[in-house]
């Protein structure tokens, strides 16, 4: 790539970084689930079986992106640890223990890989 | 991802529940389906969220309830994992082990609707009630015969009176005293059957008791891993407790051979047959994505 054409991406970078939200991370955080199930912008755990429904929302500058709609789509890099789908409650997602292990939480907003959240699955507590 | 549909029972008027049967997010409602002739679910209302019996198959379906949202649809119940129970290759759950399993409401996009909990429960014992749902007292519950110890104590009050044909109906109990939900197979056996014999399909949870003449018999009855025998006696008039089945009167009273009569007062039918026209929200799967 030449230098004249390596400006003009940089500039198109620039124009299109200008034009989006202010995106400055997530925000997460629990709102059903087991007691020892926990949700964070650093980590998800909860254990095997269990169910956990969790809201996440894109930040700008410290606060929640509320005024414009951001596009934010969750995958789990490994389904056979724990599958992340959209839940019907605004904002909120749910993840499902699969089995034991530990895998990631992969955070697309607008289309763009943002955020990769570890989940960790832990054993379930024998009564 | 595997997933089964599998049929449902019709959604009758007496499908509703009289403990809270919403999901955890309150925005579903999780019913019995009516797996096989030898489901409690079939014919107990009112039955969710009971515990389902370990080793039965069983049916759970998930229906909206005025909280959900109109434009939401629920596709199927899936397993949050294979833990404890799996999906039967003839449809529906497969109660495996002992323990809480979690159960989710899926949309049509996958999305979680609702989740719920349940627990599967080892099966305790037995009790035998009839069809007006009044438990037949056991006279012994250690799942071996105890006619010596029965008969050596002044005779039980008669339950049953020659020529009659009266429905009994087998439930698991736990240890908890649950009732127990889902399809297991069972098998029924009557001793002496010269003083009484059993009809209808000895693989489901329902029988009928006829009795030829009187005497004493005991019913067994084995399902779940568990084996008990019920002690009775039939007497040829007088006060009985039990209430005969209603036109059938005519049985055979000699002790010879095996009546099959129909009960004819309409509650022989439990709803066990498979109706294909209600689906909504009723299958099974493991695991899975999106």
């Amino acid at each position: 790539m030449s230098a004249r054409r390596r400006w003009q991406s940089l500039v198109v970078v620039a124009l299109v970084v200008g034009c989006a939200p202010d995106y400055d991370g997530v925000s997460v955080r629990k709102r059903y689930g087991e007691a020892d199930a926990q949700a964070s912008r650093t980590g998800i755990s909860l254990r095997h079986g269990d169910v956990m429904v969790f809201e996440l929302r894109p930040q700008a500058e410290g606060d929640p992106i509320t005024e414009v709609a951001m596009d934010v789509w969750i995958e789990s890099s490994d389904y056979d640890i724990a599958v992340v789908r959209p839940s019907i409650l605004t904002n909120a997602w749910a993840v499902n223990g699969v089995h034991v292990g530990t895998t990631e939480m992969l955070v697309e907003v607008d289309g763009e890989l943002r955020e990769s959240i570890p989940v960790e699955v832990e054993p379930e507590v024998t009564p | 991802m595997t997933m089964v549909i599998v049929g449902a029972c019709p959604d009758g008027d007496g499908d509703g529940s009289d403990r809270d049967p919403s999901g955890r997010l309150g925005l579903a409602g999780f019913r019995w389906g009516c797996a096989g002739d030898g489901d409690l679910g079939c014919s107990v209302r009112g039955a969710f969220p009971h515990a389902v019996a370990v080793g039965s198959r069983y049916e759970v379906r998930a229906v909206p309830t005025e909280r959900t949202p109109d434009e939401i649809s629920i596709a199927q119940v899936q397993l949050s994992a294979a833990i404890r129970a799996g999906v039967s290759g003839s449809g529906g759950l497969q109660a495996v082990d002992a323990g809480e399993v979690t159960l989710m409401a899926l949309g049509f996009e996958g999305e979680l609707v609702d989740y719920t909990t349940i627990e599967q429960r080892e099966v305790q014992r037995f009790e035998l009630r009839d069809a007006e749902d009044e438990v037949f007292p056991p006279s012994c519950s250690d799942g071996s015969s105890c006619a010596d110890a029965v008969w050596d104590e002044p005779p039980p009050p008669p339950e049953f009176v020659v020529g009659s044909s009266t429905r009994v109906r087998a439930e698991p109990i736990a240890a908890s005293d649950e009732r127990l939900m889902g399809d297991l197979h069972y098998e029924w056996d009557v001793t002496p059957e010269a003083v009484a014999t059993l009809g209808g399909d000895r693989s489901g949870n329902q029988v009928d008791v006829q009795v030829h003449s009187t005497g004493r018999f005991e019913i067994r009855v084995t399902a779940g891993g568990i084996s008990q025998v019920f002690s009775y006696g039939a007497t040829s008039a007088g006060p009985r407790r039990r209430r005969s089945t209603p036109g059938d009167t005519g049985g055979e009273t000699d002790g010879s051979g095996t009546e099959s009569d129909t009960d004819t007062d309409g509650t022989g039918t439990d709803g066990s047959g498979t109706t294909g026209g209600d689906t909504e929200g009723l299958a099974t799967s493991t695991g899975g994505g999106m």
